[in-house]
């Protein structure tokens, strides 16, 4: 090799662009030649630099103006013809991306040395500006776009790079306007950096699943020819798989070519879109977040006589995903989904999609020291306590509507949820529900317990009905007895008492819900066996005993000292499917081994019934039909 | 009330502009807590309620409700406007992270003095019941006394607060923050008592003899029932320590002993356990214990027989003075009465309860009674 390697070779050697042949030709020219080594050195140095987009480069505005006037010029056509050879497609790829790469480092040393100033067309930001911002905004998520001028316009028999893999020569007779093939991430020459606000953003957060589908609509300005966008999520809980950048228009002319995560760079992603339309584009980018969620609880209020309940679901929504959502529409979703991996763990992965092999965990934050900084941050720059103001002054209505197997909860309007805060709104009101107050006895389920039970169902015989009620806990309250001061019941809001709180299952339309409310003081039963005896003993031909029968009397002994009549449902076990029973009350078989008595009693009385109950055993559970 | 900071729960009303211009900060006040009720109806939590008046102007009003040092659980909070229901509404409710508190967004459709009433479930205060009974020297009634005694570890202090059992007068009462308030709750005088002996055959030694000189005593409670007829039967009788003592005809006391008594519901009976009598003495013996009416199988091994029993309890009474004798027999499995020289009434299957008229001592010695059960145990397995 003669004389020192050339720029365009060592980048084609450091990016393994060039054939075995010259490779080897390179490496063993390297090898000898301190200088060509030192030059390389100092090349790797500013690919490596570049890729911190810390130390963004100022654009010049003559630059700025020089790559817009190219961007103008029309593409000249070019002739492909069908009959190439197919090295001369792969080496004029390997020339043109050579081309541009040198163009990049041409341009990148003029934009140093060039007069700093902003962008009329973009926000632009200067190494300074930009660094202030993310200091300010440690939690928030920087976008930042990169446009790559096509700097020369070449014709010749390639093999065209797209976002569906390659795409072929045409025919001979095809004119096919030329197109640059990709820049290299390393080696973004012009690096116009803008910021640009979430127009809107959506949350769809799931209670089965630490699961939140984040949706935002950002404008983004776009160049013609090939732009980076680079998306940051330092401390945020993103799964940076699910990542996924749409244009709303002009999507035929705009196409994203692959996303990358940097080596090296952590909590990054690039990507790569070639774009046939210069200006302002709105894009939607969505991803899956951990760190958001909701559940659902209840108040129930009792009426006085315990025949009506008014009832109050609210949601409560939470952030913990170290990001802030201002003016978010936030709808919640209320059934199981199914997940192969956890949204949390994706999110601390050290790489996006986990490496071949086996890699050491690796601590990304420290969670606790987050958390200060972004109360911290998100205090300085918000309103008082937090809060952006509210515009509406009504209480925000939340629709309901089933989606395939799930209910999607929309709440009216935006919601601000910002990081580590909680929010709680009334999701649905519904006065005079019908309930049924019931006590159980069974000894098998709370030993010598009586317990509570208030019954309704969501159905519009109820009140409610309209959607299904997700599980959640509920707090029970009655209207308290008396008033205890004049000012008491002002408003129709007397006092209350509070009677005891439980959880709720997922309560589909139309199905009943029982709530459990905890033992019941003022109501006893007592249960008590009075007779026992044994009969009709069978016997084997060995004279061992293969058959008989146990007669057992029992007395049930129900107190209720309450100032209100109750029902009562009394469940008893006989431990075999062979039995009969004979009772002076009604009674129901509930199940192969047990019977169900109901009962209603009067206020503060007791009342007594009994029943006889035989269970047959070995041979003598025959005699049953 | 308010000026403890460290403990109170701190109620802090800030009022801001409404929509239209957001860092606005109109006024900062904080409300004094009006009326206020403790309800201590519910054993397992007790409900706080309090009324506040709110400054409000139209609009948008951001209230700070913060609790620092109190244990409150957060979803139990209930705010409700009581001047102006309809026109006053909570919009949202949304809590800062990492503090004990959460902003309520109230839209006020013009300026208003509201009253509102503020509910939460606030842990670490509750109340206990105790009891004082003095009975007469005879034993036959006792004076007795209940107590509330009402306990405050919740990090608030209460001025002053309406407190609510679930039964009884509400009565004001102020406590603050690890005080204790002991109060008189009910005043019944002489309630019949029935002064009870128990000697339950399952639980004390039959036959005295062979502890060689250690008296065997037997348990005495004190039965108050929770009727009308005793002054009592209003409502249930919550559980709780009871101390009992009796006038000594000196006019003092003595002490006679203290047990826990459980829920009384209204009808229903307690008996307090004062201690042990070593005035009256059991001895019971089984007499009879034969196998009869013995079934064998065709190896001649025995796999169902009855029992021939009796069992005889001699009851002594030292004392100079009439008692009645609970004596609790227990026949375990199928059983027939073949033969009983006393009445007893059935308890349950394998329970029977005599009631046994002591007179009092005479001079030659203890008024003596003798229980003779004859029974037989049924279709016994080896």
């Amino acid at each position: 090799m003669k004389g020192h390697l050339t720029d365009k070779e060592l980048i084609e050697y450091q990016f393994k662009l060039a054939s075995d042949i010259q490779m080897e030709e390179i490496s063993g020219h390297l090898e000898s030649c301190a200088k060509c080594r030192e030059h390389l050195e100092q090349l790797k140095e500013k690919f490596a630099a570049l890729d911190l987009l810390r130390e963004d480069v100022k654009v010049s505005e003559d630059l700025v103006s020089q790559v817009v006037e190219q961007v103008g010029k029309p593409a000249r056509p070019k002739v492909v013809s069908i009959l190439r050879p197919r090295w001369i497609g792969a080496a004029a790829a390997v020339l043109i991306v050579g081309l541009i790469l040198l163009f990049a480092n041409l341009t990148e040393q003029g934009t140093r040395y060039g007069p700093v100033k902003e962008s009329p067309t973009l926000h632009s930001y200067g190494d300074g500006a930009l660094d202030k911002e993310i200091a300010k905004k440690p939690a928030e998520r920087l976008l930042v776009t990169r446009a790559k001028e096509e700097k020369a316009e070449l014709e010749g028999e390639f093999e065209q790079p797209s976002g569906h893999g390659v795409r072929r020569g045409a025919t001979a007779s095809q004119r096919v306007p030329a197109e640059p093939g990709p820049p290299f991430a390393p080696a973004s020459a012009i690096e116009l950096v803008t910021l640009p606000r979430r127009d809107k953003v959506q949350l769809t957060i799931y209670n089965s699943a630490d699961l939140t589908l984040v949706r935002e609509r950002r404008n983004l300005t776009l160049k013609k020819g090939w732009n980076w966008l680079q998306f940051m999520w330092a401390n945020t809980l993103i799964d940076p798989t699910s990542l996924s950048l749409e244009p709303l228009e002009k999507a035929d002319k705009i196409d994203i070519q692959q996303l990358v995560f940097p080596a090296r760079l952590r909590e990054l992603g690039r990507w790569l879109i070639r774009s046939e339309v210069s200006g302002k584009v709105p894009f939607e980018i969505t991803y899956l977040t951990s760190g958001l969620s909701w559940r659902a609880f209840y108040m129930g209020t009792l009426s006085q006589d315990e025949k009506t309940m008014q009832m109050q679901g609210y949601v409560r929504v939470g952030n913990n995903s170290g990001e802030d959502y201002e003016n978010a529409q936030t709808r919640l979703i209320v059934g199981k989904v199914h997940l192969l991996d956890e949204i949390a763990e994706l999110a601390r992965r050290q790489y996006p999609y986990g490496s071949p092999w086996p890699i050491v965990h690796d601590k990304k934050y420290d969670y606790s020291a987050l958390i200060v900084a972004d109360e911290l941050s998100f205090k300085s720059r918000s309103g008082v306590n937090g809060f952006f103001e509210d515009k509406e002054l009504r209480r925000k209505e939340i629709t309901k509507e089933g989606l395939s197997e799930y209910f999607l909860y929309t709440i009216e309007g935006t919601e601000t949820i910002a990081d580590k805060w909680g929010k709680r709104l009334l999701s649905f009101e519904a006065e005079d529900v019908n309930v049924t107050s019931l006590y159980k006895y069974d000894e098998e389920r709370w030993d010598n317990q009586t317990i509570r039970f208030v019954s309704f169902a969501n159905d519009k015989k109820h009140n409610l009905g309209e959607m299904p009620i997700p599980n959640g806990t509920v707090k029970i309250y009655s209207q308290a007895d008396e008033p205890v001061s004049p000012s008491a019941s002002r408003g129709g809001q007397g006092y209350l008492s509070y009677v005891g709180g439980t959880g709720i299952k997922y309560i589909p339309v139309n199905e009943e819900v029982e709530l459990n409310l905890g033992p019941a003081r003022l109501v006893k039963v007592e249960p008590k066996l009075m007779d026992f005896k044994t009969d009709n003993y069978v016997f084997d031909h060995k004279g061992e005993i293969s058959g008989w029968d146990e007669i057992r009397s029992w007395q049930i002994e129900i107190t209720n000292t309450r100032e209100l009549p109750i029902e009562i449902e009394i469940t008893r076990g006989f431990d075999t499917a062979y039995w009969t029973l004979q009772a002076d009350i009604p009674f129901e078989k509930h199940d192969a081994t047990h019977a169900r008595f109901k009962l209603n009693l009067e206020p503060r009385i007791e009342r007594t019934f009994e029943y006889t109950v035989t269970t047959y055993h070995g041979l003598r559970e025959e005699v049953l039909p | 009330m308010n000026g403890k900071r460290d403990k109170i729960l701190a109620i802090l009303l800030l009022l801001m502009c409404s929509a239209l211009s957001q860092a606005r900060i109109k006024l900062v006040a904080l409300p004094e807590r009006a009326a206020t009720v403790i309800r201590l109806d519910n054993p397992m939590a007790t409900l706080i309620e309090e009324e506040r008046v709110l400054t409000l102007q139209k609009g948008l009003n951001k209230v700070d409700f913060s609790w620092k040092g109190v244990s409150i659980d957060s979803d139990s909070i209930r705010l409700r406007p009581l001047d102006h229901p309809g026109k006053v509404t909570l919009l949202s409710v949304s809590y800062p992270p990492g503090e004990a508190a959460l902003v309520w967004d109230i839209s006020s459709d013009s300026d208003y003095a509201e009253t509102v009433r503020i509910s939460y479930l606030l842990s670490n205060i509750d109340r206990l019941i105790t009891y004082k009974a003095i009975a007469d020297k005879a034993e036959t009634y006792v004076d007795l006394k209940s107590f509330l005694v009402l306990r405050n570890f919740s990090g608030e202090d209460f001025d002053r607060a309406r407190v609510l059992l679930d039964y009884g007068e509400a009565f004001e009462q102020g406590i603050d923050h690890e005080e204790t308030k002991r109060m008189l709750f009910l005043k019944a005088d002489k309630v019949p008592i029935t002064k009870v002996w128990t000697f339950d055959a399952a639980r004390l030694p039959w036959d005295p003899e062979p502890l060689e000189n250690r008296n065997v005593g037997i348990p005495v409670s004190y039965r108050i029932v929770n009727e009308t007829a005793s002054g009592l039967g209003e409502f249930a009788l919550w559980g709780g320590k009871a101390r009992l003592f009796q006038d000594d005809g000196h006019d003092s006391t003595i002490f006679l002993g203290e047990d826990v008594t459980a829920l009384v519901p209204v009808g229903a009976k307690t008996e307090l356990y004062i201690g042990d009598s070593r005035d009256i003495v059991v001895t019971q013996r089984k007499m009879t214990d034969t196998q009869i009416n013995i079934r064998r199988n065709n190896k001649n091994k025995i796999i169902l027989y009855d029992t021939d029993e009796v069992i005889t309890a001699k009851i002594e009474n030292f004392k100079d003075s009439p008692a009645i004798l609970t004596m609790i027999q227990h026949i375990p499995g199928q059983w027939d009465m073949e033969k009983c020289n006393m009445k007893y009434k059935k308890k349950d299957a394998n329970t029977l309860e005599f009631e046994i008229e002591l007179p009092a001592r005479m001079e030659k010695g203890p008024a003596v009674k003798e229980l003779k059960m004859h029974y037989n145990r049924r279709n016994v397995r080896p």
